[in-house]
């Protein structure tokens, strides 16, 4: 099971996560620091932890870190699931941004599941984007707060044309499918969590002078068009290949030299 | 009139079609869902039917729960303007961002050097230094620096006068290289003082100035000081010297701090001010240390006629001591271990 949360959790994040598969002796709720240690090492701010036990079986720590620091984690348990391989025939291209469904009013209610869902948005949701291609649209990720559990679904979207501009949404179920239950946590103080949200106020000045950098070899006319210049070396005239004539041949003495 | 039905029915399929498409497409909740489109997030915070979650129908309920958000997150997508960008139809997104934590901590900008910030007081300006300089003497152009730049120098510095005030029989070469080489510590100390500034870490003051001129006071306090501080527990366990009082550091005084001077006026008027108030400076009159002197002074004298009165009359010195009652008390200066007497013994 442990396996199956690794590969098809890589797979949905695959060319931003590196997968470790070693195994180690790190308890992430008794000592951070060698998580800590490990996300410095692979310059990574969100981690996912697996264990098994007697007492906690079927574990998956997720957590994130602000400044190489501990911001906060959350322990749940696997009650189910159904990895992406197992219902067949479906596969999602790689870097394909998840449209994300949080349902229940407890995501907003309760502290906790509100921290979890922030958590979520921060591990599934990739960078923001201004332009959108329908077609890049290509599976949904619902979490469903049920009875103090979290159902995890996994939807293909297919959209059919409707009329002139309408589109009708139908979901197939793809996987990964998990009911996860929450165990221990550990969440963000109010100060640290406002201090790891603060958005700097950049200048527009700043942006046009690329924040003070010098940007080289690259212009901008009048009608804001890009001209770029290309440096290259100098050409050797000698060896340039013109029309080959028997009268202009070397004279074999010199070709042997050259 | 056969034409007519045909164009009239036609119309109608195509508003049935229309409304069936509409009905198919939109999505009716009791509360909005909150759409975040360039996430592509959707919040529903409707009451789920939780009987009907726990039953046998689970799947089917989320799924067709998750298809109406998806839905509405279409819908609004579709609804914001669109641009063809070869050959394809793309969506121009707007709306809220949803906030999440940074991965780090703000850039801080960094912090100016102490010449840095001089000159933007002052307004000073960097020009820009020509890459080289047309020489009079070589008469040949000669790098600002770097390559040649050396060499160029060589050239032309080949003989260097001995000045007035310096022994014959120094080595002018030996020295250029020495007074640069100093310039070049110089800076590094500098460099090295602006990026402890910028870390904010104390840096000791520079303590002992060169030994071969007279010290003054302070110069010297400030030596004791630097010294007793210099050991390795930083002067905890050093023990007190006999007038250790003296020692201790000064308060630095709140001097306030003077205004770099703008312009050439301004400073002319400084200078100016300064001048006058040499040139028309009284003395101080002190009234009550004046008195005192006066007092003093006329005591002394009196003292003095009065001794000189005495000394006609003067009577045996006794001293109390040696006529004391008491009898003398021995191992009273001494305290501590009683000195060992006798050959050392190892």
């Amino acid at each position: 099971m442990k396996n199956y949360v690794g590969v098809s959790g890589s797979f949905l994040k695959k060319p931003h996560c590196i997968i470790l598969n070693k195994k180690h002796d790190i308890l992430p709720f008794n000592d951070i620091l060698p998580v800590e240690k490990l996300c410095q090492k692979y310059d990574t701010s969100l981690f996912v932890f697996t264990s098994h036990n007697k007492k906690r079986p079927n574990n998956v720590t997720i957590g994130r870190l602000f400044d190489g620091r501990l911001l906060d984690v959350f322990e749940l348990g696997l009650e189910s699931f159904e990895s992406l391989s197992n219902i067949k025939n479906f596969t999602v291209s790689i870097g394909i941004k998840p449209v994300l469904v949080f349902l229940g009013d407890e995501f907003e209610t309760v502290h906790t599941l509100k921290c979890l869902k922030n958590l979520f948005i921060d591990l599934f949701h990739q960078q923001e984007t201004d332009v959108a291609h329908l077609s890049n649209i290509e599976y949904v990720i619902t979490f469903a707060c049920v009875d103090n559990k979290i159902l995890l679904r996994t939807y293909r979207i297919t959209m059919n044309k409707m009329g002139e501009k309408n589109f009708k949404v139908d979901l197939d179920s793809m996987g990964p499918f998990a009911d996860l239950t929450l165990r221990r946590n550990i969440i963000a103080s109010n100060d640290l969590f406002k201090k790891a949200c603060v958005k700097p106020k950049i200048k527009t000045i700043d942006i046009c002078y690329n924040f003070g950098k010098k940007i080289k070899n690259i212009k901008r006319d009048i009608f804001k068009s890009k001209l770029g210049r290309v440096h290259m070396t100098s050409q050797d005239v000698n060896k340039l290949q013109t029309r080959k004539m028997k009268g202009l041949k070397k004279a074999r003495k010199t070709r042997n030299k050259n | 009139m056969a034409v007519m039905d045909i164009i009239k029915e036609i119309l109608e399929k195509d508003e049935q079609n229309k409304n069936i498409a509409a009905e198919s497409t939109s999505v009716s909740k009791l509360i909005p869902p909150e759409c975040f489109p360039r996430d592509l997030m959707v919040f529903d915070t409707n009451e789920l039917n939780i009987p009907k979650l726990r039953g046998p129908d689970k799947e089917k309920e989320l799924l067709s729960l998750t298809r109406d958000c998806t839905q509405i997150l279409i819908n609004t997508i579709l609804s914001f303007p669109k641009e063809i960008k070869d050959g394809k139809v793309f969506v121009q997104l707007s709306g809220p961002s949803y906030n999440l934590p940074r991965e780090k901590p703000v850039p801080v900008p960094k912090p100016l050097t102490k010449w840095q910030k001089f000159a933007q007081d002052k307004g000073l300006r960097k020009k820009k230094k020509p890459k080289s300089t047309w020489d009079d003497v070589l008469q040949k152009w000669i790098p600002t620096y770097g390559y040649r730049k050396a060499a160029a120098e060589k050239e032309k510095n080949w003989v260097l006068e001995v000045p007035q005030n310096v022994h014959p029989n120094t080595d002018m070469f030996a020295e250029k290289t020495k007074t640069k080489k100093e310039n070049i510590a110089k800076n590094e100390y500098q460099r090295l003082r602006n990026v402890a500034a910028s870390r904010k870490i104390k840096v000791p003051k520079v303590g002992i100035p060169p030994m071969e001129t007279n010290l003054h006071v302070s110069q010297l306090k400030d030596a004791a000081n630097i010294a007793r501080i210099s050991t390795a527990s930083i002067g905890k366990f050093q023990p007190k010297l006999p007038e250790e009082k003296h020692l201790k550091q000064r308060k630095p005084l709140n001097r306030q701090k003077k205004r770099p001077l703008l312009n050439t006026d301004e400073e002319k008027q400084f200078n100016m001010n300064i001048a006058e108030g040499i040139v028309k400076k009284k003395p101080k009159l002190n009234i009550s240390k004046a008195v005192n002197k006066q007092i003093y002074e006329e005591q002394s004298q009196r003292n003095k006629e009065k001794q000189e009165k005495k000394g006609k009359k003067r009577k045996n010195f006794t001293n109390n001591k040696f006529h004391s009652k008491k009898k003398p008390k021995g191992q009273q200066g001494r305290v501590g271990k009683k000195k060992n007497t006798g050959r050392k013994r190892r």
